[in-house]
């Protein structure tokens, strides 16, 4: 079974690269490993391995703000980017 | 991985249910925990050599004794005989353990667990040992971040900024080559083996673990405790549900969990003893679900657990 990632970027209200953000798969049309990524300096992570269906993922700021963003994963990584309001 | 443990002991069906009834609650009880009083409302090896544990035996039906250590019982004496209640109240599904001080609470983990990519996650473990911490595979090796972690600090207790019972990093864990290289999902299992100078599991005492049949599963009410991501990774939170659906390998249920919790433990309560009987691995809307313990499972985590005695 193919299997590949959610990639991306979480952004802060100003636009800029968030680091220590906490981003997670919260839904998806096939099973998701219940592991939750920390972003990076750049603001980057990657979620997976992931089956190829949907998925929404959703970010939570250091303050408590969220955001959600969609993702289809087929056949190849799905790369998103979420900015926090 | 061949089978270390030299003997396989085999017990029927009709044992357990004669040794349950021998030591029969004098109450009805619900097999639910009762949370902290202050709650309120929710091999493969890497020690770098990087050698596959495999998991090579098959999944036949056996019924394994119940192995448990309920470590350091610090209810009061009049309490013990009294059956576990059920005390979540409330509309939201999940409840906080706080204080996270008294066990079984104690013996569940936070995971900061940071990969060979520079990537960081944060996932959920449990003492089976003193120094043996049970975890989802997926936690200990990354496909896609470069394999197994590069490492990964174990947090028991974990309490928003408190860490009451300190803290190990470790660099030396276990899975199986039904994770490792074939990434199946039945084989997501693993484990952290911690530094011999940092048995914090001697401390906060550690879960004992069963292979149970079908008909026991579906009868009991299952209990997962781990740390969520959307809240922060730092405090634990905790639903229990009975199972909803069973395979060969895995036991599927609506308990409440969200990311960060992979690697939680799946347990029933019954006359005071927890047996842990799934590691929590995946979240889906058909049902979250967990690797099941089973015969092959059962005996690499009595190898595990002999590796952090």
């Amino acid at each position: 079974m193919s299997q590949h990632n959610i990639r991306g970027t979480v952004l802060d209200s100003y636009g800029r690269p968030l680091a220590g953000a906490t981003i997670a798969v919260v839904e998806g049309s096939a099973s998701f490993p219940d592991m939750a990524a920390v972003t990076s300096d750049d603001g980057s992570f990657s979620l997976g391995p992931l089956s190829n269906g949907e998925y929404t993922v959703q970010a939570f700021g250091p303050s408590g703000n969220s955001a959600q963003a969609k993702a289809v994963v087929r056949d190849s990584s799905a790369v998103v980017r979420i900015r926090l309001e | 991985m061949t089978d270390s443990s030299g003997h396989e002991e085999v017990f029927n069906d009709s044992m357990l249910e004669s040794e349950g009834a021998q030591g029969e609650a004098s109450q009805p009880e619900t097999g639910l925990e009762t949370l902290p009083v202050a709650s309120h409302a929710q091999p493969d090896n890497q020690d770098g050599t990087g050698d596959d544990v495999g998991s090579e035996r098959a999944a036949s039906e056996v019924f394994l004794d119940p192995y448990y250590a309920s470590y350091d019982d610090d209810r009061p004496a009049s309490a013990r005989n009294l059956p576990s209640m059920e005390v979540i109240i409330g509309p939201d599904n999940r409840t906080r353990i706080n204080p996270t001080t008294s066990y079984p609470w104690r013996a569940i983990c936070a995971l900061k667990i940071r990969s060979r990519t520079g990537k960081n996650y944060i996932g959920t473990g449990w003492f089976i040992s003193p120094r043996t911490v049970m975890t989802a595979g997926h936690c200990v090796f990354l496909h896609d971040e470069g394999g197994w972690a590069q490492q990964i600090e174990v947090i028991p207790g974990r309490n928003d900024g408190s860490s009451p019972y300190g803290s190990a990093v470790s660099t030396s864990f276990r899975s199986v080559t039904g994770w490792t290289s074939s990434r199946n999902r039945d084989f997501d299992y693993g484990c952290i083996i911690l530094p011999t100078n940092k048995r914090l599991g001697a401390t906060t005492g550690f879960f004992g673990f069963a292979n149970r049949n079908d008909a026991t599963l579906l009868s009991k009410t299952l209990n997962l405790s781990g740390y969520p991501g959307d809240k922060g990774g730092n405090q634990q939170w905790f639903h229990a549900l009975p199972p909803k659906s069973l395979t060969a390998r895995t036991i599927v249920y609506n308990i409440d969990t969200f990311g960060g919790q992979s690697g939680s433990p799946v347990w029933y309560l019954e006359s005071g003893n927890r047996y842990a009987v799934g590691v929590h691995t995946n979240g889906a809307s058909s049902g979250n679900s967990a690797t099941r313990i089973v015969t092959d499972v059962y005996n690499n985590m009595l190898s595990w657990k002999a590796l952090g005695a």
